[in-house]
């Protein structure tokens, strides 16, 4: 399994010139961009934690993470069609090898918040140990929603467009750019039912702990994560044999 | 770590019950109206579920060698034996088989045109199952055999198609399987190449290795198979010898895959190949 994800990693940056270095320029422009327009030209309004460009980073590379497995967890079965008919490795494995590649960009990004806490100065606390409980319960759930979308957009083309615009929107849903905190309080229980608000605080505790949600709202966003995994296994088993059909 | 459940004490080496399937294909449409004339022209085409099995039920014992013959010609050979290796699920009925299958399908179009030799072997080998331990093990008997000394390390782009079917069908051959699902030619390469495909394959029929094989010229079925199945309109019209098959369907109508075929075949997976490229959106 590694082995066939060291071939797609090494195949998807041999042509580029800056090779590995793609992993992390991707989401660095990002979140410079981002912090560049919320803290300078729109400065003065306290969007979350301070300093905000380490905020930015923090949940700015996991959501990367999230965005880039799910978009080409579309493409996962329909990629690897003409394996398919003779491979004899269960079918969910061209799932699980596009997410452990996306994976590893993701932890090859990390350096990037080593970088944003050196710049800001500012260095977590013992609580940081979230950071690695957000980790799994994200694996959990884009391995979940990856398999559902992927069982789906094989039989349904339209699907992947469709995915497209509903990350786009979780991109604005999500605590990314902002706190949960700044949530009124009313609507708060409602942005907790979107899995990645308890993530994305999950990651951020270590550098301000009153990042926490209500115990509540974790709750939510994990049944929520657990949901879309027995949703996507489930999804997956109905479908498989017309997965294997279209290959 | 296998796809599909293998039952080690069933007393045949692949069993039938009662397997339907039927298959997605694409069709241009038909009709003679003038809107069906222009869908048509516009190659418009409709999704439609062609049967390929209906209701079919056999077994194969341990070491035998079964041909399996399309007489409509329809393709639908590759089909049976995806269903035995397990790479497709049948709609209704079941497939049980007492050992891994090792499907030997569309073979040039596995190796990766951008990798070289070597990591192909790596990455069919995984595909069918062996581990990485397994294939180093093996590397030595795979690149004598299919004769890869000086090429190993280039990339497969420059290979020729024969060589990289050859490569295939050793690295398939190097799992070491007890049922193998061919379809093709059994035995790939020049003439002096076939001579060491039929040395090795005879020492698996002697070791009493289970063969499936379609889409094989007359003589080679003659030489090689011990039983015939003739599939007619999704069902099994013939069970018998080669000989009683080849009298039904006609030897020359029984043709191996032309070269044209693959180089086919492999404008079709390098054109696939570029698709498969993920780009992050």
């Amino acid at each position: 399994m590694f082995l066939l994800v060291r071939r797609d990693l090494s195949q998807k940056y041999r042509k580029l010139k800056l090779g590995y270095l793609w992993a992390i320029l991707e989401p660095l422009g990002m979140s410079v961009t981002m912090w560049f327009v919320f803290e300078i030209l729109l400065g003065g309004r306290k969007m979350g934690g301070q300093p905000y460009y380490l905020f930015l980073t923090v949940a700015i590379l996991p959501w990367w993470w999230f965005t880039s497995g799910i978009s080409s967890s579309t493409k996962a079965f329909l990629g690897f069609s003409r394996t398919l008919p003779v491979s004899v490795l269960p079918t969910q494995f061209s799932v699980v090898r596009v997410l452990i590649t996306r994976t590893f960009d993701f932890l090859f990004s990390l350096p990037l918040i080593l970088f944003a806490m050196l710049i800001t100065w500012s260095f977590p606390d013992i609580q940081i140990g979230f950071f690695f409980l957000a980790f799994v319960i994200q694996l959990v759930l884009m391995y979940g929603l990856s398999l559902l979308v992927a069982s789906i957009s094989v039989l349904v083309p339209d699907f992947a467009r469709i995915v497209r615009i509903i990350l786009r929107a979780a991109f604005y849903l999500s605590p990314v750019l902002y706190s949960l905190a700044l949530v009124p309080e009313g609507a708060r229980s409602a942005a907790a039912l979107n899995p990645l608000a308890g993530i994305l605080s999950l990651y951020r505790v270590g550098w301000w702990p009153d990042e926490h949600v209500p115990g509540f709202g974790y709750a939510l966003s994990f049944g929520v994560s657990l949901f879309f995994l027995i949703a996507g296994i489930i999804t997956f088993r109905r479908l498989e044999h017309r997965i294997l059909k279209e290959a | 770590m296998a796809r599909v459940h293998i039952d080690p004490h069933l007393s045949f080496a692949v069993e039938f019950d009662d397997v339907s399937l039927t298959m997605p294909r694409t069709r241009r449409r038909k009709g003679g109206g003038r809107s069906a004339r222009l869908k048509r022209l516009a190659q418009e085409t409709s999704r439609v579920n062609e049967p390929v099995l209906e209701h079919v039920s056999f077994t194969v014992a341990p070491g035998e060698r079964v041909a399996v013959i399309d007489r409509a010609k329809r393709g639908h050979t590759a089909e049976l034996l995806r269903l035995v290796a397990g790479t497709l699920i049948p709609d209704h009925g079941h497939v049980r088989r007492n050992a891994e299958v090792i499907p030997i399908l569309r073979r040039a179009g596995l190796i990766n045109a951008k990798l070289t030799v070597r990591q192909n072997i790596f990455v069919v080998g995984i595909l069918l199952g062996m581990s990485p331990d397994e294939i180093n093990e093996r590397m030595d008997w795979i690149v004598t055999t299919a004769g890869l000394g000086r090429v190993i390390d280039s990339y497969a782009r420059a290979c020729p198609p024969e060589l990289r079917r050859r490569v295939v069908w050793t690295v398939s051959m190097a799992t070491q399987a007890r049922i193998f699902a061919t379809q093709g030619s059994l035995i790939v390469g020049d003439e002096q190449y076939r001579e060491v495909g039929w040395t090795h394959v005879e020492s698996l029929q002697a070791e009493g290795v289970t063969f499936l094989v379609a889409g094989q010229n007359a003589p080679v079925m003659e030489r090689f198979c011990t039983r015939a199945l003739v599939l007619d309109g999704g069902r099994i019209v013939l069970d018998g010898t080669v000989t009683e098959a080849l009298d039904l369907v006609g030897r020359s109508s029984v043709v191996e895959e032309t070269d044209e075929q693959v180089e086919e075949d492999i404008d079709l997976l390098e054109n696939r190949a570029e698709r498969d490229e993920w780009r992050s959106d």
